[in-house]
């Protein structure tokens, strides 16, 4: 039983167009104009769901690739330079954070936010995305949040429940730890490109949160076969992680209808 | 190339269906899955490679003189296995015998030269002709077996006497354990001498003669593969200078490097890189600059890139931008998420020139192909397909109605076949016939003679 896709026109949804829809609104229509803010907030969160599922496909993607005979180094390399711009933008605009902020209370899709932060949160990514290279890379997060979480603490609150969901569903328990092995999958990734043996693929897939998944296949309504996919590969290594981790993609998908039904009612 | 008049009163070429080659059937099997395709530098000989490691040749019928309205045929004129399944021991990995290029040598005498290549491995082949034998040995009998020297009473001189057309493929050069990455190009330099393989991350120059040693002459990759964010997606030497080579990027850049400044050109002596259209900006852009195929043009003035979507002609003199750009099939931008999650935002298409460099071609989906004519600024997409396709019949051209109403005749983008997909395509040196491969059959085109 799958869920209905939380962004409906997935997967022919033009990315730019909403991010550009959203700019427009914002920054130029002027901030009386009430019916843009609420076409606004629909466009802004929507786009970050699409970003977040991007990265979430991504990550999928790169984990396959171990899973093949030699992965393509192309085809590694252009998907994680992919997640490390969806990454840096994150970080620019503040929702990188958000993944903390889990606990701290789930906003109703209702709640208006202030154009000011909205207008805010679009111009810094126009700048984002119009410099052809970004800043140099800080691949220490812990230390970014640190600094970054009073300032962002007031673009938590436009913190949608999807996202809040997807939080949950992305991070196990502890999010900076689970961030610092993102960021550690990725930096393995191309270490057992070089030196690709059995053992370090089990290792790599045994780090990696297999609710992944279910997050891809209720979100973009993922090809059953490809979900199938990857579910074989699991079956193949037939070893204990993978008994186990199929029995967690049951009872999160049990938990993620639980929470979506909530959401729903509201 | 003759201008012939087509229908519309212009000087297009009309093109006509002529032959295909390989299976019928649906259920395409993955070893006859067609992996490159290539010309000889006469037109007389086309040669495919495909997944399971097999080089076809296919040669072309002398011209018969009563049937003027057409060219010759491609037949079979030779299949071997080039490479096998092999097993890399250290890192227990498969090497796939998989044909990724084939490159002709020009010739030189009665035999032909190849070079072939899979992920690890290149190969020089020699293809000879056989069509005499001697016959009449003293101290044979015709069929090998020694004769008793006491029975023998007379001497008599042996003479070559026809045979049937043999030809035979046997590998003259194994040019190997050179690569740790995926080879993607080999390119055989204008002094036919030497040739360069190219894999991800690295250019080994090679003298043909000699297979235990060769030179590294670019090698992009970082002290710590964590920083790899770039890999070499093609290479091929320029048609005219030998000390002259280029090799694309995934990040849609062109090196431009000359050998004679260093023995290892890291340095490069120009880069050929277009900026950025913000407007465009997604986080898809880097994928689809992405370079899948280079070649230079005939007269080595110009060279072509194919990225995902276009085709970009350079001017070897003018680094900061192409001086032409054709759109391949830009309806797909709109499409981009769902082509990065099904995998064939990853496709690499080749692309070519026709033999005057007029005219350039490249492959798109549902087995179309596409063809900018460089002087009219006019383009074409035709479709390699077996449904009414009648020889010496013209080519419909097709068209895809990207958004709003769909005319009649067009198609719609949501309608595409993504699984049919036309990657290389070759182009006769002189002649307009060209050589289409979809997934696992060769089509052979040619021009209407009237």
């Amino acid at each position: 039983m799958f869920l209905t896709p939380v962004v409906p026109h997935w997967p022919f949804c033009n990315l730019d167009t909403m991010f550009v829809r959203g700019l427009k609104r914002k920054c130029f229509d002027g901030e009386e104009d009430i019916e843009g803010t609420l076409a606004g907030i629909k466009a802004i969160p929507s786009y970050n769901l699409q970003r977040q599922s991007l990265l979430d496909m991504s990550l999928v993607k790169l984990q396959l690739c171990h899973m093949l005979v030699e992965p393509n180094l192309c085809r590694s390399v252009l998907i994680a330079n992919t997640v490390r711009q969806i990454q840096e933008e994150m970080t620019q605009d503040g929702t990188w954070q958000m993944i903390n902020t889990q606990s701290t209370g789930q906003a109703s899709l209702d709640r208006l936010v202030s154009t000011d932060i909205l207008c805010r949160s679009s111009r810094e990514q126009a700048e984002g995305k119009h410099v052809p290279g970004y800043s140099t890379f800080n691949k220490d997060f812990e230390g970014d949040q640190a600094q970054d979480n009073s300032e962002t603490m007031s673009t938590a609150s436009s913190v949608q429940a999807p996202r809040n969901l997807q939080s949950n569903v992305w991070e196990m328990e502890n999010p900076q730890e689970n961030k610092g092995n993102f960021q550690k999958s990725l930096d393995q990734i191309f270490e057992t490109l070089e030196n690709k043996s059995p053992n370090s693929v089990e290792e790599l897939f045994s780090e990696v949160d297999n609710s992944y998944y279910d997050l891809d296949t209720m979100l973009t309504g993922m090809m059953s076969n490809t979900k199938m996919g990857h579910c074989d590969g699991l079956e193949t290594f037939s070893s204990p992680s993978a008994t186990t981790s199929n029995s967690n993609c049951k009872s999160d998908l049990n938990e993620l209808d639980h929470i979506v039904e909530i959401l729903v009612e509201s | 190339m003759t201008e012939v008049k087509g229908a519309g009163g212009g000087n297009d070429i009309q093109w006509c269906f002529s032959q295909v080659k390989g299976a019928v059937d649906d259920d395409v099997a993955e070893a006859d899955i067609i992996s490159t395709v290539e010309f000889n530098h006469s037109g007389e000989l086309l040669a495919t490679g495909d997944k399971g490691g097999r080089v076809v040749i296919f040669q072309q019928e002398q011209e018969n003189k009563t049937q003027s309205h057409s060219r010759g045929e491609y037949n079979v004129y030779s299949t071997f296995q080039s490479h096998e399944p092999e097993f890399d021991y250290l890192k227990s990995l498969e090497i796939e015998e998989k044909i990724n290029k084939i490159r002709w040598l020009p010739q030189k005498n009665a035999a032909q030269f190849l070079l072939s290549t899979n992920d690890k491995t290149i190969k020089l082949w020699k293809i000879s002709e056989r069509d005499k034998r001697p016959e009449g040995y003293n101290l044979k009998e015709e069929d090998g077996r020694y004769r008793d020297p006491t029975t023998v009473t007379t001497l008599r001189v042996p003479v070559f006497r026809p045979m049937d057309l043999m030809v035979e493929a046997s590998p003259r050069r194994i040019f190997a354990n050179a690569h740790t990455y995926h080879i993607n190009s080999i390119s055989i330099n204008s002094d036919y001498e030497t040739y360069l393989s190219a894999d991800d991350l690295r250019i080994n120059l090679w003298h043909l003669e000699i297979t235990d040693r060769s030179f590294n002459i670019v090698d992009i990759k970082p002290a710590n593969m964590e920083e790899l964010t770039e890999v070499i997606t093609a290479a091929e030497f320029h048609p005219n200078s030998c000390n002259t080579f280029v090799y694309s990027s995934s990040k849609g850049t062109i090196r431009l490097c000359d050998m004679r400044a260093s023995a290892l050109c890291d340095r490069h002596s120009k880069l050929f890189e277009e900026p950025e259209d913000p407007s465009n900006r997604s986080f898809f852009s880097e994928i689809i600059s992405s370079i899948s195929d280079v070649k230079f043009s005939h007269s080595g003035r110009y060279m072509m890139t194919r990225d995902y979507l276009s085709v970009k002609i350079w001017d070897l003199n003018m680094e900061n931008r192409p001086v032409e750009t054709y759109q391949v099939h830009e309806y797909l931008r709109s499409k981009l998420c769902s082509l990065y999650e099904n995998d064939c935002i990853f496709d690499k298409f080749e692309c070519c020139w026709n033999g005057s460099d007029s005219i350039v071609m490249t492959g798109s989906y549902n087995n179309f192909f596409r063809m900018f004519d460089r002087n009219t600024k006019r383009d074409i997409t035709l479709e390699a397909s077996r449904e009414n396709n009648k020889p010496r019949t013209v080519l419909k051209p097709r068209k895809v109605c990207a958004s709003g109403k769909r005319k009649k005749d067009e198609i719609s983008v949501d309608s595409l076949d993504f699984n049919k997909k036309i990657l290389h395509t070759a182009w006769h040196p002189k002649e307009n016939i060209i050589a289409v491969a979809t997934t696992n059959n060769l089509y052979i085109f040619q021009d209407k003679m009237n």
